[in-house]
C-alpha cells in the first residue's frame, strides 16, 4: 500500500464574522497517498471547499484553522507565510470552481502563463514561452501558440479551465486539487475536463483531490470517496465499496435519492426528510440525528467518531452503520 | 487606409466639440511646454530696460506680441517659459501623488488593522487639513528648494488615491484570479503590482487627470504668494504676482497668465469629467 502523502486530521475551520463565530468545519480527517485519486463529496456548505482552502491557508485572515494538516511529514499550519508560499503551486496547486473569473481579466493567457512559469523556475522568457506551450498542449488546447495572445473573456469555460490547469501544473505539483472543476461548464466540456484530470493524475503520478456534489463524477473518477455532512466526515470509503454498501445513513439516503440505469422505472426517488442544519444551529449529539430514521437515544447524547467497519478502509461514524 | 480613415471620422463623430476644443488646447498648451526651447522667440531673463512696460502688439505696443514687463523682457517668451515650468513641476507632482497614495492604499488593504487604521488615520488627518497651511509651514521651516516644492506638491491630494487604492484593491483581493495566483505561490507584491493594479489602473488614471490641474493651481498659487518657483526662473503663478503691481495701469501683465491658468485647467478638468464617463463603469450617465 502506498504511504500517505498528505494527511488531514481533526481540521477544524472557523469564521468570525461581526463578533460571531461561524463554525464552518467541525472536524474533517482525510488523506490522500501517492499517485491516488481521492473524492471529498458533499453538499453545499458541507466544509469541502473550506477544507482545501484551509490545506493551501488560503482562507483569509476571519478564518481560523485548528487540527493537524502534515503533508510529507511537515506540519503545514506551523509554517511561516515564506513557507507555505514554497508548497503553494510547487508542491499543491488548486483550480477553482469558475475558471473565468480566475484568469486576469486584463492580461492576455500567455503573459498569466509564463508569469507563472518563471514563478516557479529561472527560465528566461523564450524557454517559459516554450514550456507555456507545451503545457497548453499537455491539456489539449488547439492552436496553443495562438491561444498564448488571447485574453480570457476570448476563450470559453472550457478552455478556461484548461489553462488554469495548465497553471496549476506549471509548477510540477504533486497534488492538484480540484475544487468543483466542472460545476460551470456544460456537460460534455465537463467530461473532457474530467478525462483530462484522470489522464494528467495517470501520465504525472500526481496524486489528485476533486471536491464535487456529482456522485456521478465521484463513481467514474475516484479512487477513494470521503463523504462529508456539516463539517464532518461521516463515511470513507473505495470507490466500489462506498457504491455497493454504503454504510452511513446519509450516504444511504444520498443513493436513494438518485436514479440508476438499471432501476425499475417506476421506483419513486426518496429524498433525505428535512434540510440540513445551519452550522450555527447544530443539532445535539449525532448532526444527522434530527433527518435519520435509524437514531435511538445514544445518537441525540453523542457525535459518533469515524470509525472502521471491518475492512481496513471502510469507515462511517454512525452508531449503526449498516456493515 | 480607408479603415483609419473611418477610425479619425468615428472619433471626431464620438467626441462633442466643447471637449474636442478643449483636448486641442491641452496638446497645444503641451506642445509648447515640450518644444519651449525653440518657440520662444527672445531669452526670457534678458532684460532691456529701454523698452519697459510696452503693451501687447494688438494694442498698438512695438515689442513682440504680449509686450514687455517692467525690466523689458519679453512677455511672450516668458510666458511661455512659464507654461513649460509649471507643467514639469505639476506633473512631476501628480506622479509623486499617485505613487505615493497607490502604494499606501495597496498596503493598507493589504496589513489591515492597525496598518490600516494607522494609515487610514493619516488619510483623514490629511482630508481634515488645509494643504495650503500645511506647505505654508513646510516652506517657512525648510526654506525654499524646488526638490522641496515638487515634493510638497507631490503629497498634495495623494489621500484621494490612497482611499480609492485602498477600496479598489479590499474588494480585488477576493477577486478569484488574486486568489488563484496567491493559490499558485505568487508573492504579495506581485499579486499587486502585477495582477490588481492593471485592473484598477482606468480608475487610477481618472483620479490622475482631476487631480493634474489642481496641481497647476496650487503650484500657481505658492508661486503667486512667493512661496513657489523663485526668480530667476518663472512660472504661471510667479508670473501673475509680478504682473498684480501693475494691475491698474497695465492689466494685462497679470490678467494673460491667468487666462493660460483658466483654460488650461478648465480644459483639464472637462477633458477629465469626459474620461471618467467613458473609463469608469460605475458611473451611470
Amino acid at each position: 500500500m502506498n504511504s500517505d502523502l498528505l494527511t488531514v486530521s481533526n481540521l477544524g475551520v472557523d469564521f468570525l464574522t461581526g463578533g460571531r463565530t461561524i463554525n464552518a468545519v467541525q472536524k474533517v480527517d482525510f488523506s490522500v497517498r501517492e499517485k491516488e485519486v481521492v473524492g471529498l463529496v458533499g453538499e453545499s456548505g458541507c466544509g469541502k471547499s473550506v477544507s482545501c482552502m484551509a490545506i493551501l491557508r488560503i482562507l483569509g485572515e476571519t478564518a481560523k484553522t485548528t487540527g493537524s494538516i502534515r503533508y510529507k511529514g511537515t506540519e503545514l499550519l506551523d509554517l511561516s507565510e515564506s513557507g507555505i508560499r514554497k508548497i503553494r503551486g510547487k508542491e499543491i496547486a488548486m483550480i477553482f470552481q469558475d475558471p473565468v473569473t480566475s484568469l486576469n481579466p486584463v492580461k492576455k493567457i500567455g503573459s498569466q502563463l509564463i508569469e507563472i512559469i518563471q514563478l516557479h523556475s529561472r527560465l528566461s522568457s523564450d524557454s517559459a514561452r516554450k514550456k507555456a506551450v507545451s503545457l497548453l498542449e499537455q491539456v489539449g488546447i488547439a492552436n496553443p501558440a495562438d491561444r498564448l495572445k488571447d485574453y480570457p473573456h476570448q476563450l470559453s469555460g472550457g478552455l478556461c479551465q484548461r489553462v488554469m490547469i495548465a497553471m496549476a501544473l506549471a509548477g510540477d505539483p504533486n497534488i492538484l486539487i480540484a475544487d468543483e472543476p466542472t460545476t460551470a461548464l456544460d456537460v460534455t466540456v465537463q467530461a473532457q475536463i474530467l478525462s483530462l484530470l484522470k489522464r494528467l493524475n495517470r501520465e504525472r503520478g500526481m496524486a489528485t483531490i476533486l471536491i464535487t456534489h456529482d456522485l456521478g463524477v465521484i463513481a467514474e473518477n475516484v479512487e477513494r470517496v470521503f463523504v462529508l455532512y456539516a463539517g464532518l466526515v461521516v463515511e470513507e470509503a473505495p470507490v466500489d465499496v462506498l457504491f455497493k454498501k454504503p454504510a452511513h445513513p446519509y450516504t444511504q439516503g444520498l443513493l436513494k435519492s438518485l436514479p440508476r440505469m438499471t432501476d425499475d422505472k417506476e421506483r419513486p426517488l426518496v429524498p433525505i426528510e428535512g434540510v440540513v442544519p445551519s452550522p450555527e444551529n447544530r443539532p445535539s449529539g449525532c448532526c444527522f440525528q434530527p433527518r435519520c430514521s435509524r437514531s435511538t437515544e445514544i445518537c441525540l447524547k453523542k457525535q459518533p467518531l469515524l470509525e472502521s467497519l471491518g475492512s481496513g478502509d471502510h469507515k462511517a461514524a454512525c452508531f449503526h452503520a449498516e456493515i | 487606409m480607408l479603415k483609419q480613415k473611418n477610425a479619425v471620422k468615428e472619433f471626431f463623430r464620438k467626441v462633442p466639440p466643447l471637449i474636442f476644443i478643449a483636448i486641442v488646447w491641452i496638446i497645444a498648451v503641451f506642445l509648447i511646454a515640450i518644444f519651449h526651447k525653440f518657440i520662444m522667440p527672445q531669452d526670457p531673463v534678458a532684460t532691456d530696460l529701454v523698452n519697459r512696460l510696452a503693451p501687447p502688439s494688438f494694442m498698438g505696443g512695438d515689442q513682440g506680441f504680449f509686450g514687455t514687463d517692467a525690466l523689458g523682457r519679453d512677455t511672450l517668451s516668458r510666458l511661455i517659459r512659464s507654461i513649460y515650468t509649471s507643467l514639469t513641476v505639476a506633473f512631476i507632482g501628480s506622479i509623486i501623488t499617485a505613487v505615493l497614495g497607490t502604494i499606501v492604499g495597496f498596503i493598507a488593504a493589504h496589513f489591515k488593522g492597525i496598518v490600516d487604521e494607522i494609515l487610514m488615520t493619516l488619510v483623514d488627518f490629511q482630508y481634515a487639513m488645509p494643504f495650503m497651511i500645511m506647505a505654508l509651514l513646510v516652506l517657512a521651516f525648510f526654506g525654499n528648494n524646488i526638490i522641496l516644492f515638487v515634493i510638497l506638491l507631490g503629497i498634495q491630494g495623494w489621500m484621494r488615491f490612497a482611499r480609492l487604492a485602498r477600496g479598489m484593491a479590499l474588494s480585488a483581493q477576493e477577486d478569484g484570479y488574486a486568489v488563484a495566483v496567491k493559490q499558485l505561490g505568487a508573492t504579495p507584491f506581485r499579486i499587486y503590482a502585477r495582477h490588481i493594479f492593471p485592473n484598477v489602473s482606468n480608475i487610477i488614471i481618472v483620479q490622475f487627470t482631476l487631480n493634474f490641474p489642481q496641481k497647476i493651481i496650487v503650484e500657481t498659487s505658492l508661486s503667486f504668494i512667493g512661496l513657489g518657483i523663485q526668480p530667476p526662473e518663472t512660472s504661471l503663478g510667479s508670473m501673475m504676482a509680478y504682473g498684480r503691481g501693475y494691475l491698474m495701469s497695465q492689466w494685462w501683465m497679470a490678467v494673460i497668465p491667468g487666462i493660460v491658468i483658466f483654460l488650461t485647467t478648465l480644459a483639464m478638468s472637462i477633458v477629465g469629467d469626459w474620461v471618467r464617463d467613458n473609463l469608469d463603469p460605475t458611473v451611470v450617465k
